[in-house]
């Protein structure tokens, strides 16, 4: 089998080398930016505004954003006089490659049809689809003919599966909430958004663009699979750049930064930000010329969407406004939950005497860097929550962010103990459980199960549900919950 | 002799550990409430205090009637209890 995907792999490439190639994104036309429908719901104020991170790990971290999204919808809690579930106060998911394809669905669907993700995507083999898909000379010849790539493949099986050639129009609907799908931009290793307001930056219609593409661009792991290209309507080199385009004012906030004397030293992350949009806009005194973008798997720059979190937490262009949320007092409750799905399975390696080979070494450059910057980033996101409850905390009496309160959760196969043996039989499986896009209906279950009991056991959401005075959750042992999180 | 030990007081914790966003505050005073726009995003109201990342802003109202038009605010070192003011007035 896995010499028949190679000879796949090998005639698509050979055959789609010869085309010229295929953007998958649409021009802006008629309209100087996209429109951004979403809104935070802040009619009551007790509710808390969710803000979930959801990892790449293909079909494992989708099945464990799955468990912990599901399993919010079985807590409920009076609020404006009726019953409400938790899953419905999920504002923001940012997510990376296989946590995407879940994130996606949750919006598309929305809560109500979770139940279906399992027999539409985690059921299948689709690996079995994708490896059928690669050594169909049909599929050879159709992306030649298209100009496409491998990465069409994938997409295909999204689109079949779950997508069904919907776009992000369907998610960019009042009601929804913001769904963050990012990929990485091979050139400058920035993050890449799909958000309105980025692809306002590159002159490209939001709501034309195909799901199925965002989320492929956000799992497109490199070598394996071909990046998502886009052309960058912002730019002169496209001969369909509009008039619109061209003639678009800088926004303000990329002016002050990349011109403001003191910017780059007080958060160079942010001057950098605003560079590379000014980049993509192809403003003034550009760093970077950006004819087109190459989008890789969103895990190689932050592999649970923390970047997209921290900036709709604290920046005041964060497309869903929730800083000034937050400054005005409309919203006093905030979760952030990241759940990691990242595995880490016994290697060999550490009990052998024999030099690691070139398979374990490309193995350990592939995810060491990830995992160390998805770590590093994960601490950004505890620095922050803790200097938002230190702000409220210490609020002088006209701050209208005094009552803040901030439930930060992590869920990592990490917090499975070993000295509980249930939790180390359930680490060492999940831990084990492969990364590709089938998983079998044993490891479906492990994941579920260690998804639901690390949520449940964390003291921040236990101390969530009694200030919410959630019914029906046994489990809750207040002194755990007050002793564990201060939020 | 050995000289007697004077108790240290205690060192303050610092509110804002090392990171890439450091939250800081800053008070927009005018007669009347008004939107807070950094860098044309509304981010609060005026008269209220505001957490806002460490930065340089364009600061502006909303609406017309206030003086100046903008003041660029460099936002550094401030905490909750002493944020930095930033006064318009009606002309």
């Amino acid at each position: 089998m896995r010499c028949s995907i190679a000879l796949g792999a090998v005639c698509v490439a050979f055959v789609s080398g010869c085309a010229a190639t295929h953007f998958e994104n649409f021009p802006l036309q008629g309209k100087p930016n996209n429109e951004e429908r979403r809104r935070i719901d802040d009619s009551q104020i007790d509710r808390p505004q969710i803000l979930v991170g959801i990892s790449g790990g293909g079909s494992r971290a989708a099945a464990l954003g799955w468990a912990v999204l599901r399993e919010l919808s079985q807590y409920q809690y009076q609020s404006g006089g009726s019953s409400r579930r938790l899953v419905d106060d999920v504002t923001v998911v940012s997510s990376v490659s296989g946590g995407s394809v879940i994130a996606a669905y949750f919006g598309l669907y929305g809560p109500d049809k979770l139940d279906a993700f399992k027999p539409e995507f985690l059921a299948p083999d689709n690996m079995a689809t994708l490896e059928r898909s690669a050594v169909n000379p049909i599929t050879w010849f159709k992306l030649a003919i298209s100009g496409a790539s491998r990465i069409q493949v994938e997409e295909d099986l999204f689109n079949r599966q779950v997508f069904h050639q919907r776009t992000f129009a369907d998610l960019n609907q009042p009601g929804k909430p913001f769904i963050i799908l990012n990929a990485s931009d091979m050139a400058s290793g920035e993050v890449f958004a799909f958000t309105p307001a980025r692809f306002d930056d590159i002159c490209s219609d939001f709501d034309q663009e195909p799901i199925a593409v965002g989320v492929a661009a956000s799992a497109a792991f490199p070598i394996a699979l071909t990046p998502v290209p886009f052309r960058n309507y912002s730019s002169d080199a496209a001969a369909t750049t509009s008039a619109t385009c061209k003639a678009r004012p800088i926004p303000e906030w990329i002016t002050e930064h990349v011109t403001g004397r003191y910017g780059p030293y007080l958060d160079v992350e942010e001057y950098k930000r605003a560079r590379y949009a000014n980049d993509l806009r192809h403003g003034p005194n550009n760093f970077r010329q950006i004819d087109y973008l190459y989008f890789m798997d969103g895990g190689l720059a932050d592999n649970v969407g923390v970047h997209s979190l921290l900036s709709e937490i604290s920046s005041p262009e964060g497309i869903s406004g929730l800083l000034f949320k937050l400054n005005t007092g409309s919203v006093r409750r905030v979760m952030v939950l990241l759940i990691n799905a990242r595995s880490d399975a016994p290697s060999s390696v550490s009990t052998s005497p024999t030099l690691p080979g070139i398979i374990d070494m490309v193995g350990s450059v592939t995810s060491v860097p990830i995992d160390a910057t998805t770590a590093s980033v994960n601490a950004q996101m505890g620095v922050l929550v803790e200097q938002l409850r230190q702000a409220a905390k210490g609020a002088p009496p006209d701050a209208l962010f005094g009552q803040l309160k901030v439930y930060s959760i992590q869920i990592d196969f990490d917090q499975l103990r070993g000295n509980i043996a249930e939790q180390k039989e359930l680490r060492d499986k999940v831990k084990a459980v492969p990364t590709a896009w089938t998983i079998s209906a044993d490891d479906l279950l492990t994941v579920e199960k260690a998804g639901r009991m690390l949520l449940d056991d964390h003291p921040c959401f236990q101390r969530l549900l009694l200030d919410l005075g959630v019914s029906g959750a046994q489990f809750v042992d207040r002194t755990f919950a007050e002793t564990g999180c201060s939020p | 002799m050995p000289k007697s030990r004077v108790p240290k007081p205690p060192v303050p914790k610092p509110l804002k550990p090392e990171a890439n966003v450091s939250l800081e505050f800053l008070l927009v005073t005018f007669p009347e409430e008004r939107s807070v726009q950094a860098n044309g995003s509304n981010v609060g109201f005026t008269n209220h205090t505001l957490m806002l990342p460490a930065d340089e802003y364009n600061v502006t109202l909303s609406g017309a009637g206030y003086a100046p038009a903008a003041q660029d605010v460099v936002l550094t070192g401030t905490t909750v209890m002493q944020p930095r003011v930033v006064i318009f007035s009606k002309p």
